[in-house]
């Protein structure tokens, strides 16, 4: 096609210009695939870390707990429902937890503690508690207990000693447990240090009259950014008078911290992309009016308005691709490396909060079909619409003044 | 002056003669200073806010521990101090004011609930300079140090599904490490600007709290001063007054909101090189163009004998106009931002999340008039930069040649 | 031989409006008929322009008919006045306005392509066209390799490779020497009888008035007499 040549070589004829256009939509791209990438990288690791130090990525609970969590809001029957949810294919793991806040002591000092008893076969496949392990060995006997390492310094408790905890049981008396600590772990949250103690789940449930019952049935999927998606056919198998929530519902400061995240970045990305799409719109102005006679001429000797529209689109069109494919080999240049080793949270001096804001260790980025072309399309976008606002002209001339027009 | 003034005049009408293209291009520089500015004053704003919040929190600007506390923060790890030494210490610094407090992690029970929370004995007189004097209450104040009710934030009440006036058992241990069961009534319920602090805090009476933990001691000093930011060498002159004490500047107790502070900084700079970086592409290529048209024009200026140095200063001039209506526009258009957004930013919908970054959930701009000097200058010089190197070529081009183009 | 191609009544073209009104054109009314080649003469500012582009369709009068070919073109959209321009008229430029970035068969086989002729007969056609000016040699050169009668050849060719009905050359020797103009005027006329393509042109050159079978003379606008043979 002849168009195609034209346009093709017009390019070429402003080499500076067209590259600075280009250059335009690279940088523009490149900044923006990287910045969503590593968006995109961080959140599911980032999901993934604290649903497993704390919600799980969906919870089935007592319809009234979350709202007011009494002791004996239980899910009943808690066993036979993890079997059933086990049966569903989008399942990985169920883990039953119960859980109350206790006063922990030993000797004279007592510190507040929130006691979760747990499966010590099961819950490791849906937390990360037992891997933070410094100390002693993870829950392995009905009486024993897994602390965190700052209520263990508080309490001035070692490996082997007895803990004593009082809690309040379903009827409303205070209830007694004397474990024996087998285990020390230190994740780097403070508030879970400070204050999370592990028992096996069948020893509280007795202490505290609790049956089968679990406050918390918690259960990982295999997707676990759209927990939504699984949400009709665990609903399915509920049983009465308890309720399905995801980990958006459960832990809302992560998702309301990766929205909040989302919003300003996509402000930011938004305003490039507008300062770039001007830049550019300022340049196709400007060819427009040098090729006015061109323009001219063309429309003379018979082409129609919107052929020579075309035809500008298309020189819109390869600048675009050129832009765009500049922008990709950058940003492979840059993300190939970077999703082989990753950034470390120590290169960004961020290892001292990764346990309390329960980061991983390094990020990778992500690239997914989104992050390959947002940018991309939207600057795309923006330069159609400056190429027909300076296409006007074509429309609009009088092809005697076109044809007379001095540069 | 008279040919400063022709220069000036015909740059001017340069500008007129491509209004189009030109107003193409000051639109881009408008929102890229106004985006720049908007953008950099919220991240500002909330860098200001986090700073008052931890300030406020009860951390003071400076916070004074008996050494070890830190490590173990109990009764046993207290200090006396005078007051006359303190304010002796403090006289020449601006300082607003200073507290004593008794601080010891607690169990706080209800009939219902049982929490953790820090048990703080404070001196109501002194507190002016933390939250919980201007604190919205429910109830009353504590009314002096020997005062033995208890203030119980709003969330931690919630929590403990207790009430008003009823009473609540807070398990603490004394000076000689024994557990105590202290039985309190609660006398008011304050509302903080995070729900973190409501649950983190019960406060009562210092000498009150000293005598039934058997003690006459505190556990820690935080000043306040009258300033946002203390001076390295006030915090030095503190540090050398309180030698055998640990001496922690807000940054110090708060680990975590000092880093994202520091954090704003190179956000702010790294928006600023992004966006600017942007606007030099659409810069360079009006600017080039513009130069290059002109070349004949600039060939008859110098077959009449014009100066290079006057034709390369009208280019220059030309952009810096460009660009000083652009800034000005800009600083126009972020007022007006300003104006529409003079509430604040709502994030209360982000509460939770807002929250764990020790902000709060509303944000104001702090347009501070460093950071838009510092724009302004940067896009002026990027305007010389621009094109100068342009309006060079022009002039070096031989004017029969450029002419003859 | 005797069918008209082209045909004025009472045509009126002002620019601009009241004291600062110019009066292009003033009730011209002609008709030019198939195989003439008519030269339109006068000194510039006539409206020997004007009058060209209002048959080529680029302009529209203020008042009067143009006829091309029994065609109101008053009555014609905007694509259809495209059209016509590519199928039925050809136009040779002053300033040649050739595309500068097209080889001279790159820019006379642009028109075929516009016309959806498909691509190998493009290519023979527009061989054969540059063949007749006399360009053979020189059909991958761009313009700006080419001399100015060069490419003034490119532009008659451009604007006979679509088997017009009529050429219209405005000024066609304003940017050439003595002994190109008459080479292009020798082109022009074998045009003319060659292909039976009628000419009209506007000049003030005595060299191209001295080929046209019929002179027009334009004076403020008016037809002064028309000297036709």
């Amino acid at each position: 096609m002849l168009s195609f040549t034209v346009a093709w070589r017009n390019l070429w004829r402003n080499k500076r210009r067209t590259f600075l256009t280009a250059g335009a939509v690279a940088f523009a791209v490149l900044l923006i695939q990287l910045g969503m990438s590593f968006q995109a990288g961080s959140y599911e690791p980032m999901v993934e870390v604290s649903t497993r130090f704390g919600s799980g990525h969906l919870q089935v609970q007592h319809e009234s707990y979350k709202d007011d969590p009494r002791i004996e809001h239980v899910v009943a029957d808690a066993t036979a429902l993890r079997e059933v949810l086990l049966q569903l294919p989008e399942v990985l793991s169920v883990s039953n937890r119960t859980e109350a806040f206790a006063l922990a002591s030993k000797g004279e000092k007592s510190y507040g503690a929130l006691v979760v008893g747990v499966d010590p076969i099961v819950d490791p496949t849906t937390s990360y508690v037992s891997e933070r392990l410094i100390d002693g060995r993870y829950l392995d006997e009905p009486d024993s207990a897994f602390i965190g390492s700052a209520l263990a310094r508080n309490l001035e408790i070692e490996i082997g000693d007895e803990l004593v905890i009082l809690a309040t049981d379903v009827s409303g008396s205070v209830a007694f447990m004397a474990p024996t600590v087998t285990g020390i772990f230190e994740i780097g949250n403070d508030a879970l240090d400070r204050a999370l103690v592990q028992v096996p789940r069948a020893s509280m449930n007795s202490a505290l009259a609790l049956g089968d019952g679990a406050h918390r049935v918690v259960i990982m999927v295999a997707n676990p950014m759209k927990p939504t998606q699984v949400v009709p056919s665990i609903s399915t198998t509920l049983t009465e008078a308890t309720k399905l929530y995801d980990w958006h519902q459960l832990m809302p400061e992560i998702s309301q911290n990766i929205r909040l995240d989302k919003i300003s970045n996509g402000i930011v990305y938004g305003t490039l992309t507008v300062i770039v799409v001007l830049s550019i719109a300022n340049t196709f102005v400007m060819t427009a009016f040098e090729r006015t006679r061109e323009f001219g001429m063309l429309r003379a000797v018979g082409m129609r308005s919107n052929s020579l529209f075309g035809m500008f689109v298309l020189e819109t069109l390869i600048m675009w691709m050129l832009g765009v494919f500049m922008g990709y080999c950058l940003s492979t240049c840059a993300l190939v490396p970077l999703a082989i080793i990753g950034i470390g949270m120590d290169s960004m001096g961020m290892e001292q909060f990764a346990g309390m804001f329960f980061l991983p260790d390094r990020i990778y980025p992500a690239v997914d079909l989104k992050v390959i072309l947002v940018a991309p399309f939207a600057i795309g976008f923006g330069m159609l619409i400056s190429t027909a606002l300076a296409s006007i002209r074509f429309y609009r001339m009088s092809l005697v003044d076109a044809l007379r027009y001095k540069e | 002056m008279s040919r400063v003034k022709l220069i000036f005049s015909m740059s001017a009408r340069n500008l007129r003669r491509q209004w189009r293209r030109n107003s193409i291009l000051l639109f881009a520089i408008t929102v890229a200073i106004g985006g720049v500015i908007v953008l950099n004053s919220f991240v500002r704003g909330m860098q200001v806010q986090m700073v008052d919040t931890v300030v406020d929190n009860l951390s003071g600007h400076i916070k004074l521990h008996a050494h070890g506390y830190r490590d173990d923060p109990t009764v046993e790890r207290g200090f006396s101090i005078g007051t006359d030494d303190v304010d002796f210490a403090l006289k020449d610094l601006p300082v607003m004011g200073w507290a004593t407090r008794l601080t010891v992690p607690s169990v706080v029970m209800s009939e219902r609930e049982t929490r953790g929370a820090q048990l703080v004995g404070i001196d109501p007189d002194r507190e002016s300079i933390s939250f919980i004097s201007s604190a919205t209450l429910e109830g009353t104040q504590l009314a002096d140090v020997h005062d033995s009710q208890i203030l119980i934030g709003r969330a931690l009440l919630d929590d403990l599904q207790t009430k008003l006036g009823r009473r609540i058992v807070v398990i603490t241990q004394d000076a000689d490490g024994i557990s105590k069961e202290i039985g309190y009534t609660i006398a008011g319920v304050y509302d903080a600007q995070s729900e973190s602090a409501e649950r983190a805090f019960v406060f009562t009476g210092l000498e009150a709290l000293q005598g039934l933990l058997a003690t006459n001691q505190v556990t820690e000093l935080s000043i306040r001063f009258r300033t946002r930011y203390v001076d390295q060498a006030d915090y030095t002159i503190v540090q050398t007054a309180f030698s055998e004490f640990d001496v922690l500047s807000w940054q110090q107790s708060n680990p975590l909101v000092a880093f994202l502070y520091e954090t704003v900084d190179v956000v702010i700079y790294i928006w600023l090189g992004i966006v600017l970086g942007a606007l030099v592409f659409g810069l360079v290529n009006t600017l080039i163009t513009a130069v290059l048209e002109r070349t004949q024009e600039f060939g008859l200026f110098r077959a009449v004998g014009m100066r290079p140095t006057v034709i390369v200063s009208q280019v220059v001039l030309e952009s810096v106009i460009l660009m000083v209506i652009g800034i000005a526009l800009g600083l126009v258009g972020s007022l007006a931002v300003f104006t529409w957004l003079s509430e604040g930013i709502d994030l209360s919908a982000f509460a939770s999340g807002v929250d764990m970054m020790g902000m709060s959930p509303r944000i104001n701009p702090a347009a501070l008039p460093r950071d838009i000097s510092i724009v302004i200058l940067i896009s002026l010089v990027l305007s010389v930069v621009a094109s100068f190197f342009p309006a060079i070529r022009a002039v070096r081009m031989n004017p029969l040649e450029a002419l003859r183009d | 031989m005797n069918e008209t191609v082209v045909r004025l009544e009472k045509v009126v073209r002002t620019y601009g409006q009241g004291n600062v009104a110019v009066h292009a054109l003033q009730e011209v009314s002609i008709s030019i008929q198939s195989g003439e080649f008519v030269s339109i003469v006068g000194p510039s500012g006539c409206g020997k322009s004007t009058m060209l582009h209002l048959i080529g369709g680029l302009d529209s009068p203020t008042s009067g008919k143009v006829w091309v070919e029994d065609q109101d073109i008053a009555q014609l959209s905007s694509n259809q006045l495209s059209d016509l321009r590519l199928k039925r008229i050809g136009f040779v430029f002053q300033a040649f306005n050739l595309i500068p970035v097209l080889s001279a068969l790159e820019n006379v086989e642009f028109i075929l392509q516009l016309q959806g002729v498909s691509s190998n007969e493009r290519t023979s056609r527009a061989l054969e066209v540059l063949r007749s000016v006399g360009l053979e040699d020189a059909a991958n050169r761009r313009p700006g390799e080419l001399s100015g009668g060069q490419q003034q050849r490119v532009a008659i060719a451009r604007a006979l490779v679509g088997k017009p009905l009529l050429l219209i050359a405005d000024e066609p020797s304003a940017n050439l020497d003595s002994a190109m103009t008459r080479e292009l005027c020798e082109l022009l006329q074998q045009v003319n009888r060659d292909y039976d393509i009628t000419i009209l042109t506007a000049t003030h050159d005595p060299t191209v008035m001295s080929y046209a079978t019929r002179r027009i003379p334009l004076e403020d606008g008016k037809i002064l007499q028309d000297a036709s043979k």
